[in-house]
Order: structure tokens, then C-alpha cells, then sequence
């Protein structure tokens, strides 16, 4: 990282100071607008907004404050037509600093889309396997650490593989984006939900009952009837901490197995 | 020095200091996913009572855009959110065309299934086999995005390639806003591939065009 802005950016001593808070920002988001006060600060700047062309996000726009780009009528000229660069009032930024500054800040906007996508499953928007995984671990510990409880359900779709060969994929990657879209509906931020299979899916509920596991279920399957207009079904099995145990191995099987049995059950 | 921001404005970065050291703060991480939507140009936030994002969009469905946002909050915030959008279709939407990526190619039955990304959509489309059906998949798949991309396929066809190199894959494709003819040609592992790199390389060159037109109009 370091040798490549320093490859990249002759120029980055320009803005000393940048290129280190580059490497230790929490998000690349954080580091722009960090960027964007540095230099209004610098400028005297009364408000100022980046403007930069991203080959994946397209051309993006942020204002200082993280204020709306619509109430920017202080700004004397329409920051929407503006070239890239970074435009302030009353003045502006010079040419070479702006440039810097708007590389370092394509540069940890690449790095928080490379993290994201680390992390995610790109069907269903949830965490993918390997993420999921490193947040179960996290919270088994601190369940095994403070005593707090979580609940970990593990459910698929019944019969999916019949739905895909019967229908398509593109229908059966519909209905796990429905599924993806309703548990982002349904959980709390505090809950975390993965894609950790082909059609199976685990949720990590925070100081949950498992009584309400079953509901919450029933309302996604609702969603997707509702969505594809098919019925569809689902099993799910339940692993309880710190009761059941706080190794994240042993939740994962309890809830598999209990998976297995509520299948076993319908046949 | 810089203007404080006023009350009815938020700093958001000190709430990311709750969030986990290995996860970005919550609102950056949706402040991120917003703006990877197709026709998302700029973000912004405000605290009433309720928070509120304030979008500034380029014409891309704006209602799907309205649930798609709500939708991605409530994996990141408790609190509700409400959406503003504000429409900046023209010289800047032109410019935000998200970049469109090949999923996947499928090619079985005498079938070929497209899967493309842009952003955090998800598009398929299925045709024959061959160039031509994998191009019209492509297209399909385009339309199935939902990021407003409007084109025809008028020809699609392979070329041989000199040496042992195999088949490249020509495509014309007609902008129907316009009725301007666009052509492209792509090289990849299967005919198939190369049907679907021509035709989305000519999609994007449509957009720079417009980008250059819309620059060209504002001098």
C-alpha cells in the first residue's frame, strides 16, 4: 500500500500528512470527507465539495459536512457541472493539490469497494461465508467472555435444487434475493446474516428468543410468495449461546443437525 | 477556516467510534452502498427526527431507488431513515453510469444465460446460442439491471482471427433514444464471452458520448 501511493503520487507530499491519514483511516468514506475539511481549513474555505470520476461508482460528488449537494447554493457555480477537482467558497483549491487529493481519495474509495466486496455475497447483498464465519468467532467469544446470549440459526430452502433445474437459475437467484432483501428488512443492525451456501443462509440473533425464530421465518417465507408468487418452503435449525456452548464449531453442528432433522421431518 | 456544520446537520463520523474495528462505521459503510446504486451522484445526511439521506440521483427509477436505499439501512441503522431524492438527470447523470460486469456466462441447452452486475444489481438474460443470441442475452440482461440502458442489437458476428487465436465477436448495437448506430468488438475465452464484452462495451461507449456531447453543450 505504501509503495503504491508512493509510486502512484509523486505529488503526495503536497498535502503532507494525507497519505498517512490514507493509511490509517477506518473507511475510505471517512478518509474523503477528512480530506475535504483538511482543505477547506487550509483554504479558508466557507463550504467546498469534491467532485470525482470513479470507474466503478461514476462520478460522485461530496460536500463538506456531509451536507446534501441539492442545498449547495452557496456555491457560485453548479458544483454538478464542475470538472473533478474540489471547489470551494469563497475560493478554491490549486490545481495540483486538488489533483492529489482527489487521487488519494479515488485510491480509499477503491479500497473500501475491495472491502466490501471481500465481504459480501454479491447475489443477496448479506455477508459471504469467510466474513460470517469471523463474526461468528467474535461473538462466540464474547459470549464465552461477558455471558451475553445469541441465538445462531442456520435455514435453506426446501427443495431448491428441484425449483433450479425445474425453473432456472435466474428464477432461483431471484428468490434468494428475496430472502437476501427481507432479512435485511427483518433483523436489527446488531444481527448478523450471511449467504453461507449455495441456498443456505445463518443468522447470528442478538439476545434473541428462540421463540420468535419461527415468525421470523414465516415472514420470509410470505415475502418471497409474495415477490415470485410461489410457495416455497423452508427448515431451520437453532444453536443457543452461551446455554449450548460458546465454541462456535459445536453451535454451527447443534444447528445443522437440528437443520437436518426439521428436513428429515417433511420427508 | 470552515463553516461548522448547523444543528439540523450531522457529523457522522464519531458514531462510527462504536462500530467494530474490523467493519467500517455504519454510515459509512451505507453511506458506500448508497452511492454504488446506478444514478447515485451525491449523498448527504441530516438529523431531524429522523435521519434523513439526501440523494441526488440521475434519473435511474427513482421509486426502486427510494425502497433500495431504505432497504440497505436497516442492514446498517435501527433508527429510520427517510429518503430524499433529488433529481439531477442531464449533464451529471450522464456522467454515472455505474460500470457494468459480467457475472456469469451459462451456456447449456442449446441456451446461453447472461448474469451481470452493476452496483449492487443484478441482471439475466438468456437468448440462443452463438454470437447473436449471446449478445440479444446481453441485452436482455441490461434491461433486466434496470439502469436505464436502451439499446437494439442490429448485428452480431464472429471474425476469425488470424493465427490459432480463434473467434472475435463483432456487434452493432442502435441507441433508441437516438437511433445512433454504435459498433464494438471483443475478444474473450468463448464466443459467448466475446458476444457479451462487445455489447457492453459499446453500452459504455454510449455513455461516454453522451458524457462529451453533455460537456461539449456546457462550453
Amino acid at each position: 500500500m505504501e509503495g503504491l501511493i508512493d509510486g502512484v503520487l509523486p505529488d503526495a507530499a503536497e498535502l503532507p500528512g494525507l497519505v498517512a491519514d490514507l493509511r490509517t483511516a477506518r473507511s475510505g468514506i471517512s478518509f474523503v470527507y477528512d480530506v475535504i475539511e483538511k482543505l477547506a481549513e487550509r483554504y479558508e474555505l466557507s463550504d467546498a465539495v469534491m467532485v470525482l470520476d470513479h470507474p466503478e461508482l461514476g462520478r460522485q460528488a461530496f460536500r463538506s459536512a456531509r451536507r446534501p449537494i441539492g442545498e449547495a447554493s452557496a456555491m457560485h457555480l453548479n458544483v454538478l457541472e464542475c470538472p473533478e477537482g474540489v471547489h470551494g467558497v469563497p475560493g478554491g483549491v490549486d490545481p495540483v493539490s486538488a489533483s492529489v487529493a482527489v487521487e488519494l481519495c479515488r485510491i480509499a474509495l477503491d479500497l473500501d469497494l475491495y472491502r466490501h466486496d471481500s465481504r459480501h455475497d454479491g447475489l443477496t447483498g448479506l455477508y459471504n461465508r469467510r466474513f460470517f464465519d469471523v463474526m461468528f468467532r467474535r461473538c462466540a467469544s464474547q459470549s464465552a467472555r461477558y455471558g451475553w446470549s445469541f441465538s445462531v440459526v442456520i435455514f435453506d430452502i426446501d427443495s431448491f435444487k428441484q425449483l433450479n433445474d425445474r425453473f432456472g437459475h435466474m428464477l432461483g437467484d431471484r428468490v434468494l434475493q428475496v430472502v437476501g432483501a427481507e432479512m435485511h428488512h427483518a433483523l436489527r443492525s446488531s444481527d448478523v446474516a450471511g449467504r453461507v451456501g449455495g441456498d443456505e443462509f445463518a443468522i447470528l440473533l442478538m439476545r434473541a428468543d428462540r421463540e420468535n425464530v419461527p415468525a421470523f421465518m414465516s415472514r420470509i417465507r410470505a415475502a418471497v410468495e409474495a415477490n415470485m408468487e410461489m410457495s416455497v418452503g423452508f427448515s431451520f435449525g437453532i444453536a443457543e449461546a452461551p446455554v449450548e456452548s460458546t465454541d462456535p464449531a459445536e453451535l454451527y453442528r447443534l444447528a445443522d443437525a437440528r437443520l437436518m432433522a426439521a428436513k428429515g421431518t417433511k420427508r | 477556516m470552515s463553516v461548522p456544520a448547523s444543528s439540523e446537520e450531522v457529523r457522522l463520523a464519531p458514531l462510527g467510534d462504536s462500530g467494530d474495528e474490523d467493519e467500517s462505521p455504519p454510515f459509512d459503510a451505507l453511506e458506500l452502498e448508497i452511492r454504488r446504486l446506478p444514478g447515485v451522484v451525491a449523498v448527504g445526511w441530516h438529523r431531524g427526527e429522523a435521519m434523513r439521506a439526501c440523494l441526488s440521483v440521475g434519473g435511474f427509477g427513482l421509486s426502486a431507488l427510494r425502497s433500495r436505499a431504505v432497504q440497505l439501512a436497516r442492514g446498517h441503522l435501527d433508527e429510520p431513515l427517510s429518503v430524499e431524492l433529488s433529481d439531477v438527470e442531464g449533464v451529471f447523470a450522464a456522467s454515472s453510469v455505474a460500470s457494468v460486469r459480467i457475472i456469469d456466462i451459462l451456456v447449456a441447452g442449446g441456451e446461453v444465460e447472461v448474469r451481470l452486475g452493476a452496483g449492487h444489481l443484478i441482471g439475466t438474460g438468456r437468448a440462443g446460442t452463438g454470437p447473436e443470441g449471446a449478445a440479444l442475452a446481453t441485452i436482455r440482461a441490461l434491461d433486466d439491471l434496470g439502469i436505464g440502458a436502451s439499446i437494439e442489437l442490429r448485428i452480431a458476428s464472429a471474425v476469425v482471427l488470424p493465427s490459432d487465436l480463434g473467434l472475435a465477436v463483432v456487434v452493432s448495437v442502435v441507441d433508441r433514444h437516438d437511433g445512433s448506430e454504435h459498433r464494438s468488438i471483443a475478444y474473450a475465452s468463448s464466443v459467448e464471452e466475446s458476444a457479451a464484452k462487445a455489447v457492453i462495451e459499446a453500452y459504455e461507449l454510449i455513455g461516454e458520448q453522451s458524457r462529451d456531447q453533455a460537456q461539449s453543450a456546457i462550453r
